[in-house]
């Protein structure tokens, strides 16, 4: 039931600089790259710019992943405003975006638009699973993106962009290895490979990561422990292949991901005798064509297969006994799509387009004993701009009907512009989020196996209200600031619970809404280097049943504005020097302010942690094509803590302590 | 409580708008600025694709200007310090022909001063026909992109050798043809 927009949702960020107000570093482009960039753009592009301006929207380039030394996706996102990371079950670390948990369907995560995010629940796994090696750049809307990017763009779109065989142009591998203060941290090696010749760009990826999420002691909700150093895995197998002539594209994409956990789902630990697995796979295709009709209209076909095991549990025993699976569920989703784009000279677009998708359950391993049915979805949606010299008014409108929960439609509109120095932008989005067949699943189960005679009506489809405003000003080309204020409420919000024997469901809550701001400053010296400030904050707007947020032993609520795990505020400073041609340093500072989250029954208060990583970078050392990276992480020992999003009772999980990272890396 | 609150994020809206804009006065950035830096970074990334003379006693690489050039500015901005591991400096002038100790000169007119065209420095210019006139460098657009033309003589007759890579993304123009 999810509507994924084509691979990107903007052109070379580069060129929209002008028109959006991003700040693209131009300057780290060699010449080859700089010859792509255009000065004029044509309509089209015109137009694809104007849709990214129309949304609140971070670019992260590879360069800069790599500048700081990213691990993985957690330390490139720590430092984007609106987004914190907290732990889901079984040593799983999924994101809250803007005060809200978005690991249940609220947020698209994909690469090359393949959808990462799992189809069964809407999650996403995070910690040492997505590769940042091969990364072109990450977009980023900080807001929905339901119109065009479908279901699970509720809160926030994700897309990893890869990079094509063009700029690859040739092999590179690379190795890396980190140590805790108490255990092994990580070892990986990745290969990445691409060449294009005239029409034709070949590129492929591949990386093999073991890791563990932490050293620390994780202490249940009844006191029991045990010692996470070397004993809760990150495995992952990841790969991509990417082959384009013209504008065919074809994609396949390999994902296994196997997290190992002793914390298990609720408060108290596994035995010693045995420990959960949990693995997350995804085996995609995506096939595209864009054909030109001429320089105004273009036509955008595409398919999309995926056959996606999230959540696959088995039970591990220290002993050496056959593993015993426990839960096996496969969903293999079919997307087709059609999209029409007629783009004026002035940069007015119309975008017409319409998409079949659905999905198929099979149940290998189930404590559900019936058939789910087939999950569809035809969509119809348009977006228009039209341009004034004082703002380019865009509209939307997205029509969904499900084969299992009915029609509806999802209206947006944005005014924005660009006025020399200044942008604005004030946008509106409707976002509808159906529930996945996991969550339709867990219902009937629910209802199927509980002991105490109570039954769950299916949930009802959530509705999201959006609004937003952004205002930016270059006070000269290396200085900019932006800022926006949002209000988010989600009507009829999914919350994931359980009954006291602990059999799990979910239900629809009245709703809950946030507001906040959030700042964005960059900064470059020709001597200090490049700086980029972010602060934001989030309150609670709305929350009549107070689910989501903070209780004494009596029910008393202990902080009104502030939902469980998330901080009321949120500051980074990302810092880069060049300090010689081939030399740089990164350092990063993540601050996050008190948060509260439950221990079994018991509430915690989680102190205010101030993370540091910095990273040297040495490139073409000793020969070149040879790099050596240095990382240390979390250098002052802060320890932060995975606290959980909702009260499901698991304690948070703590995260790592101070890393020494060595990555070498060798392009030839 | 929560009633309060359901009703300020307007309230804050307008305010937070109201300050902005009567505090901020937009200034309209050129149309061409894109254009500007890119010709900038182009100026600088070009001089590691060109051999330049065995020397021992430079310590820096120097790119001239003039001033009134708006990409002038540009350079001034980049966060660039060295080029060829030289140390960049940027040396904006009004008089092309006194300044010998330029290895870039980005020129405003078409004209090469005589006085520099057998010297070791690249001359670049927008200047149209510059390249046919004896300039080495010349951009130009093409479809919405910056585009370079060259003139090889030039470059051999100031001992500068551009590489093979750099020659595939030249148009390569003589000024035989503009004698004719």
């Amino acid at each position: 039931m999810v509507l994924q927009a084509p691979a990107s949702f903007a052109i070379n960020p580069i060129a929209c600089t002008e028109v959006s107000g991003s700040s693209q570093n131009i300057e780290e482009l060699d010449l080859m790259d700089l010859m792509e960039i255009p000065v004029f753009l044509s309509a089209s592009q015109q137009a694809e710019c104007t849709k990214s301006a129309a949304s609140v929207v971070t670019t992260i380039s590879g360069e800069e992943l790599l500048n700081m030394g990213a691990r993985d996706l957690i330390d490139a996102l720590e430092l984007v405003p609106g987004m914190n990371f907290g732990v889901n079950v079984s040593n799983t670390v999924g994101l809250g975006i803007r005060g809200i948990d978005a690991d249940t369907g609220k947020l698209s995560v994909s690469i090359d638009g393949i959808i990462m995010t799992d189809q069964r629940f809407g999650t996403t796994v995070y910690g040492s699973h997505f590769p940042v090696e091969q990364i072109d750049r990450i977009e980023i809307i900080r807001g929905p993106g339901s119109i065009l990017h479908g279901n699970f763009a509720e809160l926030g779109v994700i897309n990893i962009i890869t990079k094509k065989g063009k700029q690859l142009d040739g092999v590179t591998a690379s190795g890396s290895y980190g140590h805790f203060s108490r255990g092994e941290a990580r070892k990986n090696a990745v290969l990445t490979a691409g060449k294009a010749w005239d029409d034709f760009d070949v590129s492929f990826y591949g990386k093999y990561n073991y890791a563990h999420r932490s050293d620390r002691i994780y202490t249940d909700a009844v006191g029991d422990s045990f010692d996470m150093a070397d004993n809760n895995q990150l495995e992952s197998l990841l790969g991509s292949f990417k082959i384009s002539y013209k504008n065919l594209n074809f994609q396949f994409l390999a994902d296994e991901y196997n997290v190992n956990s002793r914390d298990y789902f609720a408060d108290q630990i596994t035995p010693p005798e045995w420990y959960s697995r949990n693995s997350f796979s995804t085996y995609a295709t995506k096939l595209s064509y864009q054909h030109d009709l001429n320089e105004n209209f273009k036509l955008d076909t595409g398919f999309d297969f995926s056959r996606q095991t999230p959540w696959e549990r088995s039970r591990q025993y220290i002993n050496g006994e056959d593993d015993v699976l426990k839960e096996k569920v496969s969903v293999d989703h079919y997307k087709f799509d059609l999209k029409a784009t007629y783009s004026h000279g002035e940069g007015h677009y119309l975008v017409v387009g319409n998409s079949y998708q659905f999905e198929n359950y099979q149940h290998d391993v189930s404590a559900y004993t019936g058939e789910l049915p087939l999950f569809g979805n035809y969509t119809l949606y348009t977006e228009a701009v039209y341009k004034t010299p004082w703002v380019n008014i865009l509209g939307g409108l997205r029509f969904d009907s499900y084969s299992e929960y009915g029609t509806n439609w999802s209206p947006r509109i944005a005014l924005t512009k660009q006025l020399g120095r200044f942008h604005y932008k004030a946008l509106y989005s409707q976002a509808f989020h159906a529930p996945t067949g996991g969550n339709y699943q867990l219902i009937e189960e629910y209802n199927q196996n509980n002991t105490l005679g109570n039954h769950i009506e299916q949930l009802v489809p959530e509705k999201t209200h959006t609004y937003e405003v952004e205002l930016g000003y270059h006070f000269m080309s290396n200085l900019s600031v932006s800022a926006n204020m949002f209000y988010t409420r989600i009507n009829n919000y999914f919350l994931y619970t359980f009954d006291e024997n602990f059999d799990d469901f979910y239900i629809n809550l009245d709703g809950i809404a946030t507001w906040g701001a959030e700042t964005v400053l960059s900064y470059q010296h020709r001597q200090l280097g490049r700086f980029k400030f972010n602060y934001s904050f989030y309150r609670t707007a709305y929350d009549p049943e107070g689910t989501n947020q903070a209780h004494d032993p009596d029910g008393n609520i202990i902080h009104s504005d502030v939902n469980l795990g998330f901080p009321a505020h949120k500051f980074s400073i990302n810092h880069h020097l060049q300090i010689t041609d081939s030399f740089s340093f990164n350092h990063t500072i993540i601050f996050s302010s008190d948060r509260y989250a439950y221990s079994g029954a018991n509430l915690i208060h989680h102190k205010p942690t101030a993370v540091y990583n910095t990273y040297f970078r040495y490139q073409d050392a000793m020969l070149e094509g040879l790099e050596i990276g240095l990382g240390i992480y979390d250098l002052f020992n802060a320890q932060f803590q995975y606290a959980q999003y909702y009260n499901g009772s698991h304690p948070a999980l703590p995260g790592n302590t101070r890393e020494f990272n060595l990555k070498l890396t060798y392009s030839f | 409580m929560n009633s309060y609150l359901r009703k300020t994020p307007q309230v804050h809206f307008l305010v937070f708008l109201s300050i902005v804009f009567f505090t901020c006065t937009p200034s309209y950035a050129s149309a061409n600025a894109i254009e500007d830096k890119l010709k900038a970074l182009y100026i600088v990334r070009i001089a590691e694709f060109i051999e330049w003379p065995e020397t021992t006693e430079k310590t820096s690489f120097n790119i001239c200007i003039s001033k009134d050039s708006p990409i002038a500015e540009q350079l001034q901005l980049l966060q660039i310090d060295t080029v060829n591991k030289l140390t960049l400096h940027i040396v904006t002038l009004n008089n092309a022909s006194s300044s010998l100790d330029c290895d870039i000169i980005y020129m405003t007119k078409e004209n090469v001063p005589p006085s520099i065209t057998q010297h070791p420095i690249l001359t670049m210019s927008s200047a149209p026909n510059f390249a046919r006139q004896g300039g080495m460098i010349e951009f130009y657009i093409s479809q919405s992109k910056v585009r370079m033309k060259a003139n090889l003589e030039a470059f051999t007759l100031a001992h500068l050798k551009p590489s093979s890579k750099l020659i595939r993304l030249l148009t390569i123009v003589t000024t035989e043809e503009q004698r004719q």
